[in-house]
């Protein structure tokens, strides 16, 4: 009866268009234990949690209960077998109360199947006893209530379908301390009564707490499995993050640091990120290292205009400057440029051409009286082609048929002819194959060499020493350390971004 | 399928329910239906309509008034179902055009061959219900173009049964739908009466849940297990049902039959439904919003006429009241408003068969 | 990284790409129906049936491009019936406009049409109105200012210059309206090949949020299509009322379904993003080439409806089956 698995699946793969999500993928569940699944954004947990609850299919590779290779056609067979999911993004619906949305495809009904809005209060508020969810009027529309509210109704709602199999995926995004809390009393109830559950997290100090075992995913196939408490912290983040490049030499070049261009004082976003101030300065590499959620995303889309500030100041040219949108900031005389995080939705347009899509932010210029000049158009599309290295045959295709690699060179190539001086990048280098992110490097190198800012994140640990002059760290929404050149080491980033100092970090 | 893990047997807690003062909980719930501001709408402009016309304000008046916006009320509440779930039905003229022209032709002396209209009127609105959602659905044309084109259709059938104004309608008909009980109660009142409370026990059913659910979040509610399809086709038939029974009361109404009589409530039902809070986009709002809102409208364009104004100038205010108070409902409803960008969500809506994402 | 292009043959470069398979077949069906036509009618003759259907559609294609644009940008206007009504009315009922000041009277209407475009745009962006509820409500508003305008009975006649444009026929053949429809598919077709304002539509259609940052100014934009496509919407009313010399109430009710239906045709998804003008010209001309053929068939107004509402229908579902969806 032990080490009989719950779950498994075995040399499962998963493509979506050109996106590989899993890569031949085996992974298993004990039956009567709590697994967590670890790993960053984009490693594919969200994907093996839809197949697990039969949301999608996988393309190849085997599925198998307790019971037997299984083949879900949708989340209803996975319910009726006995698995509930509670979901990343939540599936409530705003506009209905809490009694409506906990009670949604399961309503308590009388003789006549009617659900009163009596009869589904008193469920809900059973429910909500059962699990310890105190306070909460389930009459409210669930649109109202702060986030980690809603999670904890979807949570509930889950946990109350008493399933043999619970799958939690993020189940903690929006929580608070004592949300979670709450929520690891709840899981230790069910693994009690024999609940087998499946955790997602990318957070790996609570993870430690309640896990049995843990299976960190990377670029879409298992990075191991190890008991929890086995490795310390620093070493699954590495496991988490770690990429192919070998150890970094020192790729930065000397260059001049010139001046503040960009300096952000006591800038707080309208969520996710708070008093932060730091400048940047003309011919600098800065680099940002976070966990995943922790306000750099909010931060990068505010300084490019893309999200409004709610307090402090950006100021360029000893200016204080508002941006009202992406197009103040690319027009401001510091010509603000951004390689965003998600290039297939947010970098390129697929159905474009590569020529069409580096020449976007450039249209007016390349425009007169309206009329786009053909030549001159097409003449810097070579050039930004040839700059980034994309082959030129491929400078009419469709950009959805070019490599991850190359769509990534494109999203950064499309600013190259904007004389931008100050350029954000946001993780340019994820899923990106080896070679080109020797290229991409280049050019930011080229960049700074040649008098432009230059601040990017990352969760590459090793291409943040190698290329930055600086580096800062955000935890939970604030810069909680800057490190110099000489400074910057692998284990004191991974401190702060733990948010822990050095000394608490030793004694783990 | 069987059931593989043993789900844990689970320990519910005693009378959970927390001690709340039942006024607080009721106020909650009205709130929540989103028909508290339409009925405050209603009962001001009552106010001011009994004011300016106290001769309305007896039996006879009342009647008047009921008999005389109940069609657009019925219609309204039609097209209000299918804008709750998230399509648009513009096939709302046509369908009362053609339950009109079938009953004026169809309709005799005989208790019994005017059931049989009711019952035909009836089945011909289910059937409008089920080719719109057909066309939706199964063939996922986005439902502005779908109904818009059902309505050609359905104007043109319209027409062949019945080129001309014409057609009779005995008075014992009409007294169905126009006439009173007893001196007390209009006939209209009871029909709506009927209906509303048929849509309060709707909407606690699942399947009412699912509407909601459908409209207000598709992913949600597939996740949830909700059949989307089946949810899709119920709304776009029960609307056709009441686009019957609209028809049934403008033939009551006007004795006669009409081609073109359904085509000037098109406006004014989208007009009754934004005022009666239902929400474009779907998710929000209660059927008896846009019974509210079509009365609200009636009086509006009543008064206007009373004052003498140009009845030309009525579809120009309800246009601008539909703008006012759409602009309003999401203002007021929506907390994010502000936040939320129209990068994301002019005509966009998750389609419900295949998971693609595809504009309606 | 060689400088010259890969030459590829030309047959495989025309049918390569949606556009052109959408510009081939529904210029093919064309063809098609212009040659099958006679069987129906004798009077069907391809030359005859040819000018009636250039000249009758010209007026769907001329809005089509408005509903084109604003599709594109995933928005949808509803108002175009009413504008192209109003501008017949009010074209029509001015007679200190003629003479030298036709010209006026048409710029005048024209901008008229830009400005409810305008509003539309205004009320979509600023107020985050639904653009359905938004045109559907302007097109009410207009309509009602049409009828307080006219007082129910628009009067006069075109202005002799405009009717001089677009009736009659040159040399017994070509009609004359051909000279400004062909005028005008040329503009739009070079406009939505090669201005920057068409690139950033297409960018825009195609993914508002990498559009939006590549510094596109979305929010103008879009105003600026509802505009152009009230503009565009006020220029059919105008040519009809030229050809048909004079004003009524319901002169723009058609133009609604097909101009939604020749941009459907034409190969434009209702999501917005791609298409081709050209494409929605032709959507336009096999609209009114049925239209054509029904009406010479001996069947009531009621069944042509009919069979109207079942094609478009069709069509509809074939040129989307057709291009995998």
């Amino acid at each position: 009866m032990d080490n009989q698995f719950a779950l498994k699946v075995e040399n499962v793969s998963k493509q979506y268009g050109s996106t590989t999500a899993l890569t031949d993928l085996s992974f298993e569940v004990v039956l009567g234990e709590v697994h967590a699944l670890l790993g960053e954004n984009g490693a594919g947990k969200s994907t093996l949690i839809k197949i697990l609850s039969g949301v999608v299919q996988p393309d190849s590779g085997e599925f198998s209960t307790a019971a037997g290779p299984h083949r879900f056609r949708s989340p209803r067979d996975a319910r009726a077998v006995g698995i509930a999911t509670a979901f990343q993004e939540l599936t409530l619906v705003p506009q209905l109360t809490v009694a409506q949305n906990l009670m949604l495809g399961q309503e308590p009904s009388n003789g006549l199947r009617l659900a009163t809005n009596r009869a589904l209060a008193e469920a809900s508020y059973e429910l909500l006893a059962e699990w310890e969810l105190d306070g909460l009027d389930v009459e409210l529309p669930v649109e109202g209530l702060p986030l980690g509210v809603q999670q904890q109704i979807e949570l509930v709602r889950a946990l109350g379908q008493s399933a043999g199999v619970l799958l939690l995926d993020e189940p903690t995004a929006a929580l608070g301390a004592a949300q979670v809390e709450w929520l690891f009393r709840q899981v230790v109830r069910v693994k009690e009564a024999g609940t087998t559950v499946v955790f997602i997290s990318h957070r790996m100090q609570e993870v430690r707490e309640i896990c049995d075992r843990v299976t960190v995913l990377r670029g879409g196939t298992s990075a191991g499995t190890f008991t929890a408490g086995e490795e310390n912290d620093a070493t699954v983040l590495q496991m988490m993050l770690g990429r192919d490049l070998e150890k970094a030499m020192r790729r930065k070049q000397g260059g001049i640091v010139g001046e503040a261009v960009l300096t952000l004082d006591r800038l707080t976003g309208t969520s996710g990120f708070h008093d932060v101030s730091l400048s940047l300065r003309s011919g600098e590499v800065v680099g940002l290292a976070a966990l995943q959620g922790h306000g750099q995303s909010d931060l990068f889309m505010t300084l490019f205009g893309a999200r409004r500030a709610a307090s402090g100041r950006i100021i360029i040219a000893e200016r204080d400057v508002k941006f009202r949108s992406p197009r103040a900031a690319i027009d401001s005389g510091l010509g603000i440029s951004l390689v965003p995080e998600d290039r297939k939705t947010e970098g390129v347009i697929l159905s474009l051409s590569g020529a069409r899509n580096v020449t976007l932010p450039n249209i007016g210029r390349l425009s007169r009286f309206g009329f786009m000049r053909r030549k001159a158009e097409r003449a810097e599309a070579r050039e930004i082609f040839e700059s980034v290295n994309v082959r030129m045959s491929a400078i009419d295709s469709d950009v959805s048929l070019l490599s991850g690699g190359n769509q990534q060179k494109l999203a950064i190539g499309k600013w190259l002819r904007t004389s931008s001086r100050c350029s954000l990048m946001y993780d340019p280098n994820r899923g990106v194959d080896v070679g080109t992110k020797e290229e991409i490097f280049n050019l930011m190198n080229l960049q700074a060499a040649s008098g432009a800012a230059l601040f990017f994140y990352s969760t590459d640990l090793e291409e943040l020493l190698a290329v930055s002059h600086r580096i800062f760290v955000m935890y939970r929404g604030r810069i909680v350390a800057e490190l110099s050149e000489d400074e910057m080491t692998r284990e004191k980033i991974l401190v702060a971004m733990l948010g822990q100092t050095e000394t608490q970090m030793e004694a783990s | 399928m069987t059931q593989i893990f043993v789900p844990r047997p689970s320990v519910p807690a005693e009378d959970a329910t927390p001690k709340k003062p039942a006024i607080k909980v009721f106020r909650q719930r009205l709130s929540n239906t989103g028909a508290v501001g339409p009925a405050v709408t209603l009962t001001l402009m009552a106010v001011l309509y009994f004011y300016m016309r106290p001769s309305v304000l007896s039996f006879d008046g009342i009647h008047t008034i009921l008999n005389a916006g109940t069609a657009l009320a019925l219609a309204a509440a039609g097209a209000g179902l299918v804008t709750v779930v998230g399509g648009f039905d513009f096939s709302v003229g046509a369908a009362i055009s053609v339950v009109n022209v079938i009953v004026a032709t169809q309709v005799g002396e005989s208790v019994g061959s005017q059931l049989v209209s009711v019952l035909l009127a009836l089945l011909v609105g289910l059937l409008i219900g089920l080719v719109n959602s057909i066309l939706v659905i199964r063939f996922q044309i986005a439902s502005v173009v779908a109904t818009l084109a059902a309505s050609f259709f359905w104007g043109g059938i319209a027409l062949l049964i019945l080129a001309q104004p014409g057609g009779v309608v005995p008075p014992s008909f009409a007294q169905w739908f126009t006439g009173d009980v007893g001196g007390i109660v209009p006939n209209a009142a009871i029909l709506l009466f009927v209906v509303v409370a048929a849509w309060l026990v709707l909407k606690r059913t699942r399947l009412g849940h699912a509407f909601y659910a459908v409209g207000g979040n598709v992913e949600a509610a597939r996740l949830n297990g909700i059949n989307v399809s089946g949810t899709i086709i119920a709304a776009y038939m029960i609307a056709g049902l009441l686009y019957g029974l609209s028809g049934l009361f403008i033939t009551a109404l006007t004795s006669s039959g009409d081609p073109n009589i359904g085509a000037p409530l098109l406006l004014p039902a989208f007009a009754a439904i934004a005022i009666g809070g239902i929400r474009f986009g779907g998710g929000r709002g209660e059927l008896t919003g846009a019974i509210v809102g079509a009365f609200i409208l009636y009086m509006i364009s009543d008064l206007l006429y009373a004052f003498g104004v140009n009845s030309f100038y009525t579809p120009i205010m309800n246009g601008i009241i539909l703008v006012v108070a759409v602009a309003i409902t999401a203002y007021a409803s929506d907390r994010r408003w502000r936040e939320s960008s129209w990068l994301g969500r002019t005509v966009h809506r998750i389609h419900p068969t295949r998971g693609k994402v595809v504009q309606i | 990284m060689s400088k010259a292009s890969i030459a590829v043959p030309w047959r495989r470069k025309l049918f390569s790409s949606d556009a052109s398979r959408s510009l081939a077949g529904v210029f093919g069906v064309l063809v098609l129906l212009i040659a099958v036509a006679p069987l129906i009618s004798s009077a069907l003759t391809p030359g005859l049936l040819t000018q009636s259907v250039v000249s009758l559609g010209v007026f769907t294609a001329v809005v089509a491009f408005g509903q084109f644009l604003v599709i594109l940008v995933g928005g949808l206007d509803l108002s175009i019936p009413s504008v192209m009504t109003l501008a017949g009315v009010v074209l029509t009922s001015q007679t200190i406009f003629s003479g030298g000041l036709e010209m006026v009277g048409v710029l005048l209407v024209l901008a008229m049409g830009a400005a409810i475009g305008v509003v539309n745009g205004a009320g979509i962006v600023y107020l985050r109105v639904n653009p359905i509820v938004m045109t559907l409500a302007t097109n009410v508003v207009v309509g009602g200012a049409v009828l307080v305008y006219t007082n129910g009975t628009p009067r006069g006649t075109a202005p002799e210059g405009v009717m001089n444009a677009t009736q009659g026929n040159l040399w017994g053949v070509i009609p004359v309206i051909a000279i400004p429809f062909a005028i005008f598919v040329s503009i739009a077709v070079v406009v939505m090949r090669t201005t920057g304002f068409s690139r950033r539509v297409y960018a825009m259609g195609s993914n508002r949020l990498v559009a939006y940052l590549s510094g596109i100014a979305v929010n103008r934009l879009t105003i600026t299509v509802y505009a152009i496509s009230g503009c565009v919407a006020a220029l059919g009313g105008i040519l009809l009322t030229g050809s048909s010399g004079m004003s009524y109430l319901t002169l723009g009710d058609p133009y609604l379904l097909l101009s939604l239906a020749a941009v459907i045709l034409g190969g434009v998804s209702i999501s917005g993003g791609k298409g081709s003008y050209l494409a929605v010209v032709g959507g336009a001309l096999v609209l009114m080439t049925i239209s054509i053929i029904m009406s010479a068939t001996s069947w009531p107004q009621s069944t042509r409806q009919i069979v109207y509402a079942i094609v478009i229908i069709a069509a509809v579902i074939a040129s989307r089956r057709s291009r995998g969806k």
